[in-house]
């Protein structure tokens, strides 16, 4: 199929959802829901995608896909909205948002954060949207390069960065709250060969720590205890004018967009590594290679329009592999994928001869979602920032009500629940002394991941370390691994210390 | 005070009007749930969603599926459907893995208190990645039977549909290869796309696309008879080596259960709309587009099925050191 | 957090935690199978279900250790007798650690006690009323009042359904211990508006109603958004599900 025809395609999609109403009822609906699903902590895009998928069953497909990549970007993005408002990220995804989106609420900014994220997660999206349609092929071949022990060194490095990143006090208390999320990753069966790990005999522990009630609780439950417990003020409403953002902010950040949004991709086209890592990563390397680091932390602009625009541009990258190979490169699409199924599409190298223009059509309702996202947001934004008028005293234990129905929805189990709760007290006990979070959730979540390439890989090497040498993007993997780690030790700053001295004096 | 009391009133009224509705209902008058034991998107939740929305319509009241996931072979499911009411009302999702709960230190029952709806499932075929030098399934075993432990094979966890099927294969042939765990179809598959393993053992619902891409090579199924795939025969394993039988087929099993002690004429509610579910043509397009082999069993015919699957499932695990409890203690037969 | 600089001494004591929790891991570890075959699967050492845990271990030891070093080197221990020196004198219980426990009351209660046992929109309005009454007024004194009520109704509740009563209670009748849930509810609310009206503050009666506005509105839309709408089955449903239950089937 020639470009042309390629681009008349897209374009007679578009209209096709343009021109029909109850298409595009559906679109700003579901848009709409996903927000608002991403910005309630607990209720997650995963959670979302698999609620409305069972209500699109009698829709025609195109119907059902404008619902669930709707409510799928929407509620990637939503996440934003309590991570600047409440400091609790509504998805894991936007986690990094919070970093510097809360310290810009407190400054009173809420409006301007919000702004931002809305037009960075719009570009990021529109920016995923293009590499599904040209880039498809090229990125499912880079990511068919990754074997057993390139998954684990992906894994690792997850942990590794987000520990040296988060932290708020020494880099050791972020790699220790990395192995602890490890160790959590460890309870239930294992992987490989079924043999039950940490579970005391519990049956419901069989299958693992889930990951939602972890977050939820980790999240939620320290923030609660706190603004009730230590009556900590939660941010004063920003005034309404500024929720658009000025263009200059993203013309002048135009550097940080592009980048973040081809990390988002990149990462997304991995499967199994979603919108989280993303966002985490991009934020990582927009505070490298700031200008202003010192920012990073205390509200810095580029933080939160790196680490929005990975996590929306990752959606894109996720369904890459997924259209490409049938393999999700994210939860979510991990659940599309089954609505893929439940309409009769079977993702996978030939589904451009059986669907010609599937993978176009996603495109395009990408993009509408991703235009949509921003009009609500644009107005949503006004509404949220009302929600900081009601009283922390009030808010939180509505908070702590939601937090319960959405561990307990995904699961719909008690263990979730009895989990969520210690898991809470232990958080707050750990950011009370200067633990940071987040390694300790990228741990969970991606321990059993680490646990079971690292040893099918030296079950498939025999035993042999070697791979991690021979195989080039392990190379890659463990010298950046290897140097995040002595970046961060006392003697290799010594000695860097003396280079630079040494540099001086001469 | 005013509102305490309006709030005592408001109680009081409800519970007497509970008690007034309790007798004489028509089923179904309110929603089924299906408590689906195994995750969002994968086989037994798409099953079990597509003819829940057909079972719904017939019915004419919602099927909502949940996903109630966890536990050995799904046990955390199993127990809460169990624990509910045996009034029609809850149904389960479930499918082969399950049978091997109870010895898995899950579910501390027997298969034989849930009666079985079984959709079908599709059959576990034996493939090769395109650089592999085997043509043919007899090249494959020669090559194995020469070099014993050479051919790395993916396949799903221990203890999974596919690992069995991969074991009943080395059996019956007589060769030895490595096996190297996946956590699940997907990832195993994948890996032979990477050249970790050359040799799969999946459903032809999973292999299907990368078939078709000509990125794996089918040898052959795992079923008595050849299969059809796409305008070429794919042929049975059992033809070469007819010593599988002793341990082979072992199909996927994929359906819904109900508690035995539901009522009878409930029951044959359920039966029917599962009958006319079943002959539907959205049921009919579903099985070709995933290549499924649709059954339709209940009753007897669904029970001897289970019974087996669960027997096959429990000894196997037990024998490999993998089961937490003996067969026998649950009273299960070795077949 | 608590300030940065204070940080020091409590380190050497979550340090010494971690460590404590490396050790187990690494015993927990080594009674894993290291060799031998598992499931089928020849175990080397390469592919044991302990290979993970075990590096874990080590490493979570180690970064303990460093952590707990790099304490006392920088006055960590100073820090932890200067606290103790501090505390001495001092009650036990504070008001810092009964707003802890006011915090937790109502959590602990919703998650471990009232789940399976009182209906989930009671519960919810429970752990509404409860948390808002005692953070929302601002008054120490109604706050020690509400906490002796809610711990009362809670340990009948928990003392109920851990010794199984509750089962045979609901054998009687299907929401008996929902009237329990209700009458807790009821003396707590009564108690606030009591207070409120008996201290004179119009600050207060306002404040009132707005905690039984949250406590009773907000359950009754994420309850029927969840039960109905989005169709997820709530934890426990007794009377006041059943009864939505009923008018959601009559409507529809």
């Amino acid at each position: 199929m020639g470009i042309f025809e390629n681009f008349g395609l897209f374009f007679t999609n578009l209209f096709g959802i343009l021109t029909n109403p109850v298409e595009l009822l559906l679109l700003f609906g579901s848009v709409f829901l996903g927000i608002v699903f991403g910005a309630l902590p607990g209720l997650t895009a995963t959670l979302g995608v698999a609620l409305l998928t069972t209500l699109t069953y009698g829709m025609s497909l195109s119907s059902a896909m404008v619902c669930l990549l709707g409510i799928y970007v929407g509620a990637v993005y939503g996440g934003s909205f309590a991570s600047i408002m409440i400091n609790i990220p509504g998805t894991a995804a936007a986690a990094a948002t919070a970093l510097e989106g809360y310290p810009m609420a407190k400054r009173g900014l809420a409006g301007k954060a919000l702004g931002l994220t809305t037009t960075a997660s719009a570009i990021g999206t529109v920016v995923g949207m293009f590499f599904v349609v040209i880039f498809t092929p090229l990125i499912s071949r880079l990511a068919l390069e990754f074997t057993s022990f390139e998954f684990f060194l992906l894994a690792f490095f997850g942990i590794m960065i987000s520990g040296s990143i988060s932290c708020p006090d020494t880099v050791q208390k972020g790699w220790i709250a990395g192995f602890l999320g490890l160790f959590l990753a460890m309870v239930g069966r294992d992987q490989l060969q079924t043999y039950p790990r940490f579970t005391f005999g519990i049956t419901s522990l069989e299958s693992g720590i889930e990951t939602v009630p972890v977050l939820i609780g980790a999240f939620g439950i320290p923030q609660i205890i706190q603004v009730l417990k230590d009556k900590t003020e939660v941010p004063k409403s920003n005034k309404l004018e500024k929720v658009l953002p000025s263009w200059a902010k993203i013309a002048k950040n135009i550097k940080t967009i592009v980048s973040s949004s081809l990390i988002g991709v990149g990462i997304g086209a991995v499967p199994g590594i979603g919108e989280d890592i993303a966002a985490w990563c991009s934020y990582g390397a927009a505070k490298k290679s700031s200008k202003h680091p010192e920012e990073f932390g205390h509200g810095s602009e580029e933080g939160i329009i790196a680490s929005e625009t990975a996590n929306n541009a990752c959606i894109g990258g996720a369904m890459i592999p997924l259209l490409s190979m049938g393999i999700p490169g994210s939860p979510p699409a991990a659940m599309l994928l089954g609505a893929f199924l439940l309409h009769g599409i079977a993702p996978g190298p030939m589904l451009e001869v059986e669907r010609p223009g599937f993978t176009l059509l996603v495109s395009a309702i990408l993009l509408l979602a991703s235009i949509a996202m921003w009009i609500v947001g644009i107005l949503m934004a006004k509404q949220v920032v009302k929600l900081l008028k009601i009283p922390p005293q009030l808010l939180m234990p509505v908070v702590g009500v939601l937090c319960i129905v959405g561990s307990y929805a995904l699961g719909l189990k008690a263990i979730n629940l009895y989990l969520m709760v210690p898991m809470g007290i232990v958080t707050y006990y750990l950011t009370e002394r200067g633990y940071p979070v987040p390694p300790l959730i990228i741990g969970v979540i991606l321990g059993g991941m680490a646990d079971a390439n690292l040893r099918r890989g030296l079950m498939v090497s025999e035993g042999s370390l070697m791979p991690f040498v021979t195989r080039p993007v392990a190379l890659i993997l463990v010298l950046v691994i290897l140097f995040t780690f002595l970046n961060n030790t006392a003697v290799f700053k010594r000695f860097k210390a003396k280079l630079f001295r040494r540099g001086k004096a001469a | 005070m005013k509102k305490a009391l309006s709030i005592l009133i408001i109680s009081i009224v409800f519970v007497s009007a509970l008690f007034a509705s309790g007798s004489g209902e028509v089923y179904p008058s309110r929603d089924i749930t299906d408590i689906c034991v195994f995750g969002a998107g994968g086989g037994t939740d798409v099953a079990n969603r597509v003819i829940a929305a057909e079972m719904g319509n017939i019915l004419g009241v919602n099927i909502n599926v949940n996903n109630v996931t966890g536990g050995a072979g799904g046990s955390i499911g199993l127990y809460q459907a169990y624990d509910q009411a045996s009034d029609g009302y809850t149904i389960i999702g479930v499918s082969e893995s399950c049978v091997a709960s109870a010895v898995m230190g899950g579910f501390d029952k027997r298969m034989n208190v849930f009666d079985f709806f079984i959709i079908g499932g599709s059959p576990d075929i034996i493939s090769v990645t395109p650089d592999a030098p085997f043509q043919t399934v007899e090249e494959l075993v020669e090559y194995a039977k020469a070099n014993p432990n050479a051919i790395k094979a993916g396949a799903s966890t221990v203890g999974s549909l596919h690992h069995l099927n991969l074991l009943g294969f080395m059996n019956g042939a007589g060769i030895q290869v490595n096996f190297i765990p996946y956590d699940g179809s997907a990832s195993a598959q994948n890996a032979a796309m990477t050249g970790e393993v050359s040799l799969v053992i999946t459903s032809v619902q999973e292999q299907a696309e990368l078939i078709k891409g000509g990125l794996l090579r089918p040898l052959a199924v795992l079923i008595p008879e050849a299969y059809e795939f796409e305008g070429q025969t794919i042929p049975s394993a059992f033809d070469s080596y007819p010593d599988m039988t002793k341990y082979l087929p072992l199909e996927q099993c994929i359906g819904f259960a109900i508690k035995s002690d539901v009522p009878d004429d409930r029951k044959a509610i359920i039966i029917d709309a599962f009958e006319k579910a079943m002959a539907s043509d959205t049921l009919k397009e579903y099985g070709e587009n995933n290549y499924f082999t649709l059954s339709g069993a209940y009753g007897d015919e669904a029970r001897a099925i289970v019974d087996n699957l669960e027997s096959v499932f429990s000894w196997t695990l037990y024998d490999l050191g993998a089961a937490k409890f003996s067969p026998e203690d649950f009273g299960i037969p070795r077949v | 957090m608590i300030d940065k600089n204070k940080l020091r001494g409590s380190d050497i004591i979550s340090g010494g935690l971690f460590g404590v929790l490396g050790i187990y891991i690494l015993i927990e570890s080594f009674q894993m199978p290291l060799s031998d075959s598992y499931g089928g699967v020849t175990t080397h050492w390469y592919v044991s279900p302990a290979l993970m845990p075990i590096i874990i271990g080590i490493g979570m030891i180690l970064l303990a250790i460093v952590i707990i070093v790099n304490g006392i080197r920088n006055g960590g221990k100073e820090q932890l007798a200067a606290e103790r020196n501090e505390k001495r004198g001092k009650p036990f219980i504070d008001d810092n650690k009964i707003r802890f426990y006011a915090v937790m009351l109502p959590l602990v209660s919703i998650v471990f006690i009232n789940l399976n046992t009182i209906d989930f929109y009671l519960n919810a309005v429970m752990y509404l009323l409860f948390t808002t009454c005692f953070f929302y007024l601002e008054d120490i004194v109604f706050l020690k009042k509400g906490i002796t009520i809610a711990t009362v109704f809670e340990i009948i509740i928990a003392a109920l359904h851990f010794s199984g009563v509750d089962r045979k209670l609901t054998q009687v009748f299907f929401a008996s211990m929902d009237l329990i849930g209700l009458a807790a509810v009821i003396v707590m609310n009564v108690s606030l508006i009591m207070y409120a009206k008996k201290a004179g503050n119009e600050v207060y009666m306002k404040k009132a109603k707005h905690i039984m506005l949250v406590s009773y509105i907000m359950p009754l839309l994420i309850v029927p958004l969840f039960k109905f709408a989005l169709r997820v089955p709530m934890p426990h449903e007794g009377g006041f599900i059943n009864l939505m239950s009923m008018v959601y089937y009559a409507l529809r």
